[in-house]
């Protein structure tokens, strides 16, 4: 409808002597009152003297003419309709129209000015049941018994050796020893049964599973230009671990189930679906706060072993090279960490405090890369 | 054209009888039967844009069907849930439109959509709403029975049940009670409808069945 019709204004009228009770009208705006014509040409005076006026409608922009005697009511959202009625209406007509369509307004801004400030408590009661959930969650999540844990990897090992089939390479398995050891006085292993895997995949990846199992592929160690290198990546594995990201991961996807399960005691029916959620969790991967955490925390256990912190920015970058990275317009949808950002994180996090003089570890890394099939260029040139 | 709604109020539908020559325009996928003689055509409602938009934003379908009867012919049209169709008729007027109401029109209505605002979206009603304009029947469906009220002053509807009403109706969100009565006593926020004007009621609504439902589920 448009907003001036054949020297009218486009709007309805309300009556009883319409079939529906209700018909759109042309309504022209005359001295005594308005004037409101069917397409059939039925016409439906309100005399001014006769009627209250009002504001509202959907859009809240609606002008309504109700004649007193309730036999009709006019309305019309059309621009110009409410100014050409306040143009010919003088005097006490005048100051009750004003009056009316302005009560309107200001009630509209009242209740708007409510409905803000509602908001503001809803999004801050919002944030605060977050905080506490995740508070409750976490605390929840502190209080499993660590055997959990590695039940759930226990249970979730299955699938993955099928999916990622491992292998003894004994050459590798003492250089994971010989890392482990020098960690282990520098992390908090009770109750972990940590044991590093090899996968003989090309890619470029190392994984941590729930209770202390943690693969490494092949394609990574491919990549790595040294021992402190593959020392770095395990210790940010090993503290995706000891910090029980996975399953934090599983009680933030379970919710209150989880919490509900842990606050009783009863961790199998836990164990159940954590298995199931950690199979989506492996896709999905970690948070970004997690895995922030993991980085800060190998930093510190590198540090502590006297081993160079600066290796985990090294290998990341390296993993960046090889397998691209998150670009950064699309950092508002990845749960990771732009790499950019973390290896600024490592960096900083790294020359923070001194680093004590690094101890090499005794690993020969030409024996391990070997030991898993890596042909060197150096021998590709003899 | 003739339109029968049958089988009211758990299973309404529509019995149209097109005479040689009539249209009817229905919601895609409405249709239960028709005689052979009916050609169907699909269009987009107002063109591509308008109808992702109805897709998209007012939860219609992307498509609309015109079916026309070159030698008459007879039609069912249902709706997706159990529950009432309500008509009416448009003369030269506009009227609003929950998502998922509507189901058949003259070819005299014009479908397109609208912002609700804020409040419509809180109280469950949805963020758009469809805006019918024209002259002709309007058929539209609910969830359970429809209640017809013309508000002059103020009334309280639930959210979820609102499914129809004229353009001079005005939706301004409020709770039930007090903020502790309102959440725990299971109503939560509500509209207030402020009139003049026509508004239809559905007697039950999607998020309660889910709601009742999701109690034996868990």
């Amino acid at each position: 409808m448009g907003d001036v019709e054949n020297g009218g204004f486009a709007g309805f009228v309300m009556t009883k002597q319409v079939e529906g009770g209700r018909a759109g009208v042309t309504i022209a705006v005359e001295v005594g009152g308005v004037r409101a014509r069917l397409r059939d040409g039925r016409e439906f005076t309100i005399a001014y003297s006769e009627a209250d006026f009002e504001r509202g409608g959907a859009s809240g922009r609606m002008i309504f003419v109700r004649s007193r005697s309730g036999d009709a009511i006019v309305g019309s959202e059309a621009s110009g309709f409410e100014d050409a009625i306040a143009s010919i209406l003088d005097g006490l007509t005048r100051a009750r129209f004003d009056a009316a369509t302005h009560r309107q307004v200001e009630r509209r801004r009242g209740r708007r000015l409510v409905g803000l400030k509602w908001f503001a408590v809803v999004v801050v009661a919002a944030v605060a049941i977050y905080h506490i959930l995740s508070y409750g969650l976490q605390s929840a999540t502190d209080n499993v018994p660590r055997s959990v844990d590695v039940q759930i990897g226990d249970a979730f090992e299955g699938s993955i050796e099928a999916q990622y089939p491992t292998r003894d390479v004994p050459v590798l398995d003492d250089a994971f020893l010989v890392i482990f050891e020098r960690f282990k006085p520098h992390i908090d292993h009770e109750g972990f049964e940590f044991e590093f895997r090899f996968v003989d995949s090309s890619l470029v990846n190392a994984m941590a599973l729930p209770g202390g199992r943690i693969l490494v592929f092949r394609g990574l160690i491919e990549i790595l230009e040294d021992e402190n290198e593959l020392a770095a990546v395990i210790a940010h594995e090993i503290a995706h671990v000891t910090q029980r990201h996975h399953l934090t991961g599983i009680a933030r996807s379970i919710g209150m189930f989880a919490f509900v399960q842990t606050v009783f005691g009863d961790y199998s029916g836990l164990i159940v679906v954590g298995v199931e959620v950690m199979r989506f969790l492996a896709e999905s991967g970690y948070s970004r706060e997690q895995e922030t955490e993991a980085d800060l925390v190998g930093v510190s256990t590198l540090r502590a072993a006297k081993l160079d912190p600066m290796a985990l920015e090294r290998a990341l970058r390296r993993m960046q090279d090889k397998v691209g990275s998150i670009p950064k317009s699309m950092k508002w949808v990845s749960t990771h960490p732009v790499d950019a950002e973390r290896r600024a994180a490592i960096t900083a996090a790294a020359e923070a405090q001194p680093n004590p003089a690094v101890e090499k570890l005794p690993i020969d890394w030409g024996a391990v890369r070997a030991a898993i099939g890596v042909v060197e260029k150096s021998e590709d040139k003899k | 054209m003739e339109v029968e709604i049958a089988d009211r109020p758990s299973f309404a539908h529509l019995r149209v009888r097109l005479a040689a020559g009539e249209k009817i325009i229905g919601e895609s996928g409405s249709m239960a039967s028709m005689t052979p003689g009916i050609e169907l055509k699909p269009r987009m409602n107002g063109g591509f844009v308008k109808g992702m938009a109805r897709k998209f934003l007012g939860g219609e379908t992307l498509f609309i069907n015109e079916y026309s009867a070159p030698k008459g012919g007879e039609i069912v049209l249902t709706q997706p849930c159990p529950g009432d169709v309500e008509c009416v008729t448009l003369r030269d007027e506009e009227f609003f439109l929950q998502p998922g109401a509507f189901l058949a029109c003259e070819p005299g209505v014009n479908l397109g959509l609208a912002f609700a605002g804020f409040t419509s979206f809180i109280t469950r009603e949805g963020l758009f709403r469809m805006r019918a304009s024209g002259t002709g029947r309007l058929w539209f469906g609910a969830f359970g029975g429809i209640l017809e009220r013309t508000v002059t002053d103020e009334l309280v509807v639930d959210s979820g049940h609102l499914v129809a009403y004229d353009t001079s109706v005005q939706l301004e969100l409020g709770l039930a009670g007090g903020v502790f009565s309102s959440f725990f006593g299971g109503e939560g926020f509500i509209a207030r409808v402020r009139g003049p004007g026509r508004i239809w009621l559905q007697t039950r609504s999607i998020d309660g069945l889910a709601g009742w439902t999701n109690g034996y589920l868990l």
